[in-house]
């Protein structure tokens, strides 16, 4: 046992200090975009680089949101964000709901034709689904970058998985009850899969959130696109293409976020854990 | 009792077609329609506005095995997969073997390796160009303090693909480890005891605990992140916009400029189930080879 003690403690040793490396590493953009953002243009482009700003100011800052939509860009992503975490959660987990605790007929095939779709890359909806929406008057609308997310299967397959796991006894005892599918599926079914929903939220914030391919297609007007899409749009834009503004606004673009993952950490870890569907 | 049972599925019927009737009406608008509607597009020569819309059948197919910007893009693509998803993975593995021991500073370890991943990926995109910039990129400056001569890196053709690696590492590692170090809390703690009462090395333990344990979580990952790595393009639309001498560009970017920038939408489709029959073949091959190892 002593023996055993000399070398752990070494283990444990270099086990923090390269996790204490690797973190410094990791964290060392965000304070680089942190420095440059609080830099004046001159100092920015003087030798030697250094961290600490000599003279720091909020200019940068400033001319983000006065010559940028960048808060209207964070109020799209976020209604945009809202629209497909909660519509579209209502609709899979209706779905799933029919999948798991209703029988009726054809319903493996069903399924497995949905979960073929999952099969599909998204590259080859997106012409069409362009064309059809622009039929429909939707191109440059938060509405259009909406819409074709509900029809993704995973969070169906993820939710599915979970209600299963629900004892059948349970909807039994209150069909005899006189409940119907819909009560059942409201007191009983929802309430016991709030880690699944939890986690099914967090991984649709996340790629709503982050979503850049599609909404770059469908969104035109500065004033109408989501951050990835608007922040993207500032390089080469004249009057704001310095890096100290570049800077700025990509750290108020991630302060929200980084705010609440900062804040809500566990849980957010563990519904992205969940949601890969390691548990199942 | 047999009238009983014929009226409770009939009433499930109904109850199965309220519940789905929501998710029926986007999945035939936005998945049906438009897989169907895409290989007709790619049998077509149209632009976005349909002026020009000529059926060519397999016309746009066979133009693309003549292409060789197709050829350069879905080699590029085999570049970044091939170099990404076998660092990935291990440094994945490796982060979430370190901080799976709970000690002290681990949650905000944990934070701050999982932390880029909740960045969009322009944030990402705007930061990295700005610390690998030649002139004066924080990176080149401490490089040459350490003597290494700077490189052009992002407008290098040789580095540039390298870069986006990186970048892409830094980016997302930390979600992959987290799903690691929840496969890893499931290896029953008894088989390490067992293993070491047998006088197994902590390698030994690593290679014959660890690794099976995690076959799920593996598998998964693997399968994921080659399908997700076909499928890169953010990173190098906002990063290198495909260049330096097309050394960047990627098969999704490639679509996305014949079809949004050159407005040859037929061509794009076809293009995109070039993408999808590729995706499929490899996801197979995977499967096939990850599953002999039992």
């Amino acid at each position: 046992m002593a023996i055993r003690t000399r070398s752990d403690t070494i283990v444990q040793l270099a086990r923090h200090g390269i996790l204490v490396l690797i973190c410094l590493l990791w964290v060392a953009p965000l304070l680089w975009m942190i420095s440059t953002s609080l830099k004046t243009e001159r100092e920015i482009f003087t030798f030697p680089l250094h961290w600490i700003p000599w003279q720091a100011t909020v200019d940068n800052f400033r001319t983000t949101f006065e010559k940028t939509h960048l808060l209207l860009w964070l109020k799209n992503s976020f209604v945009i964000m809202l629209a497909e975490v909660v519509v579209g959660g209502t609709i899979w987990a209706m779905t799933a709901y029919a999948f798991a605790k209703i029988r009726f007929k054809g319903r493996n095939v069903i399924f497995l034709i949905v979960l073929s779709t999952m099969m599909i890359p998204g590259q080859v909806t997106l012409i069409p689904t362009y064309l059809m929406l622009n039929s429909f008057g939707l191109i440059n609308t938060m509405t259009g970058v909406v819409l074709p997310s509900f029809s993704a299967a995973v969070g169906i397959f993820l939710l599915k998985q979970f209600f299963e796991g629900i004892p059948n006894e349970l909807s039994e005892a209150a069909r005899i009850d006189g409940c119907g599918h819909f009560r059942i599926f409201w007191t009983i079914v929802l309430p016991l899969a709030k880690p699944a929903i939890f986690a099914l939220m967090i991984f649709t914030s996340l790629r709503s959130w982050n979503d850049y391919l599609w909404p770059l297609i469908v969104l035109q007007d500065s004033d109408k696109m989501t951050l990835p899409v608007g922040l993207s749009s500032l390089q080469g834009t004249y009057g704001v293409d310095s890096y100290g503004v570049l800077m700025a606004s990509s750290l108020l673009a991630s302060l929200p976020i980084l705010i609440i993952l900062i804040l809500f950490q566990d849980r957010i870890i563990k519904g992205v854990a969940l949601s890969s569907g390691i548990k199942a | 009792m047999t009238t009983t049972t014929a009226t409770f599925s009939k009433r499930e019927n109904i109850a199965a077609l309220l519940f789905l009737l929501p998710y029926s009406i986007v999945f035939l608008l936005f998945r049906v329609y438009p897989i169907v509607s895409g290989f007709i597009i790619s049998l077509y020569k149209r632009d976005i506005l349909g002026l020009e819309n000529d059926c060519v059948a397999l016309g746009n197919y066979v133009k693309i095995f003549q292409d060789s910007v197709f050829w350069k893009s879905l080699w590029n693509t085999f570049r970044f997969t091939l170099m990404v998803t076998p660092t990935m993975i291990p440094l994945a593995l490796f982060l979430a073997i370190l901080l799976i021991k709970p000690m002290l500073g681990s949650r905000l370890y944990r934070l701050i390796l999982f932390a880029p991943r909740v960045l969009s990926v322009s944030v990402v995109g705007l930061i990295c160009l700005w610390i690998w910039q030649p002139e004066w990129g924080i990176l080149n400056f401490y490089f040459q303090k350490l003597g290494i001569p700077p490189q052009k890196w992002l407008s290098s053709s040789t580095f540039s693909m390298v870069v986006i690696v990186l970048i892409d590492l830094w980016w997302v590692v930390g979600y992959y480890m987290v799903i690691f170090m929840a496969g890893l809390r499931q290896i029953p703690e008894e088989l390490y005891e067992a293993a070491s009462i047998d006088g197994a090395s902590r390698w030994q333990s690593f290679w014959n605990v660890t690794i099976p344990g995690l076959r799920g979580s593996l598998m998964f990952v693997m399968i994921t992140h080659v399908i997700g790595a076909f499928q890169i393009f953010g990173l190098v639309n906002i990063i290198t916009g495909g260049g330096p001498y097309d050394s960047t560009k990627v098969l999704v970017q490639y679509i996305y400029l014949n079809g949004f920038s050159y407005y040859k939408m037929g061509y794009a489709s076809a293009l995109a189930y070039i993408l999808m029959l590729i995706i499929l073949v490899f996801t197979l091959i995977q499967f096939k080879v990850l599953n002999k190892q039992d």
